[in-house]
């Protein structure tokens, strides 16, 4: 009886675990983070980004992230708007979890 | 080890399920992917085929602010505003016309309150030996002026590439067009934009170049924001045709000057961008 419900549990454990594993995993490759639910991601722009308000340059929509960083030939400030949805250009912002 | 074989059995079958469930899963995540990036194909598609079918003005012709946008129930899109819209206009022709010239351009500048930014903050903020020697092959001579330089720059853009950061012309067609204006302050400096298509395109061509202009004005924002804590400031959405023959949805920003009662061009925002390509206006 001990080793029946051992048993149980242990298989109760590691079902769980799978089907945790597969909750974070779908999120994290459909939808993301942000709003409808999934991984909570932040995005941060890089340090030599949106100097002196050049962000206002562009325009984004509630709830995105404007980054403008120097790069290009010949210079020009590289402006995208990013979400939890949406990728972050590796030149311009990280992606925390 | 009836009870091994009991355990056995209980957990194949956990697993199997666990299994679905993370099939599952990643299916709809897949799926939930592709739905969102064949939204995306398709309107990059309507946008590259649309912007392909408008016809542009050349700028001498240029009528900007005689294009109307009336508003239709059940629609976003808002009536134009004529006074930004003549305001681009006005900045089109005289920094990119066919009878424009650095000198005329300062001078015209000059005439509406810019001054021009000291060599300093130009190199800090806008790279102007880098962009001189993109142009030119090689560094500015010692001593060069910020005008100099910025006479320099202002030739060799517009020759650099086919002039593919030459703006030749603008479609008129007004579904193409947007306009809006507020205030914005230091806790909430972004302008809030309308969801509408000519917004959108600039949007859909991901990573746009941003110019900052070689000139100062005291009613540019961070000005503004200094001395009152707020800006009332505006933009305009265009499609626009360069020398080199390519089409790209632009964003020209505009900050308000209330002593003269008139906009003034802070910024010119480019899609398009392609790879690490930029584009760069000198203006």
């Amino acid at each position: 009886m001990n080793i029946r419900t051992a048993a149980r549990c242990s298989v109760g454990v590691f079902g769980i675990t799978l089907v945790s594993a597969a909750t974070v995993l779908g999120q994290g490759v459909g939808n993301g983070g942000g709003p409808g639910g999934g991984l909570p991601k932040k995005i941060t722009c890089h340090a030599n980004c949106n100097t002196d308000g050049v962000a206002q340059t562009i325009t984004c929509g509630a709830g995105l992230v404007a980054c403008c960083c120097p790069t290009g030939q010949p210079p020009v400030y590289s402006c995208t708007c990013s979400n939890a949805q949406a990728e972050c250009p590796a030149s311009n912002c990280d992606i925390t979890y | 080890m009836q009870v091994q074989g009991r355990q056995l059995w209980c957990m194949g079958v956990v697993a199997c399920g666990a299994l679905v469930v993370l099939v599952t899963a990643l299916r709809r995540g897949d799926a939930a992917m592709n739905e969102h990036d064949r939204e995306l194909f398709l309107q990059r598609r309507q946008s590259e085929r649309g912007i392909a079918a408008l016809e542009f003005v050349e700028l001498g012709g240029l009528r900007l602010s005689e294009t109307e946008r009336r508003a239709t129930p059940g629609s976003d899109a808002a009536p134009l505003d004529q006074e930004i819209l003549a305001a681009v206009q006005d900045f089109l022709q005289h920094r990119f016309g066919a009878a424009s010239s650095p000198e005329l351009y300062l001078e015209w500048c000059r005439s509406r309150g810019y001054t021009m930014r000291s060599l300093d903050d130009l190199r800090d903020i806008w790279w102007v030996d880098q962009a001189y020697s993109t142009y030119l092959g090689g560094p500015p001579p010692e001593g060069a002026t910020a005008e100099w330089l910025f006479k320099a720059c202002m030739t060799g853009a517009d020759a650099y590439q086919d002039g593919r950061a030459r703006i030749m012309g603008v479609s008129v067609d007004p579904e193409w067009m947007e306009t809006v204006s507020g205030e914005v302050t230091r806790a909430s400096p972004q302008l809030a934009a309308p969801d509408t298509w000519p917004v959108k395109v600039l949007a859909l061509t991901g990573r746009v170049s941003s110019s900052q202009s070689w000139l100062d004005h005291p009613a540019l924002v961070s000005h503004r924001l200094d001395a009152d804590g707020r800006a009332k400031v505006g933009a305009a959405w265009l499609v626009a045709e360069f020398a080199s023959g390519d089409r790209r949805p632009i964003r020209i920003g505009v900050a308000y000057d209330a002593a003269r009662a008139e906009w003034i061009v802070s910024s010119i925002t480019v899609g398009s961008v392609a790879g690490e390509e930029s584009v760069r206006c000198e203006f």
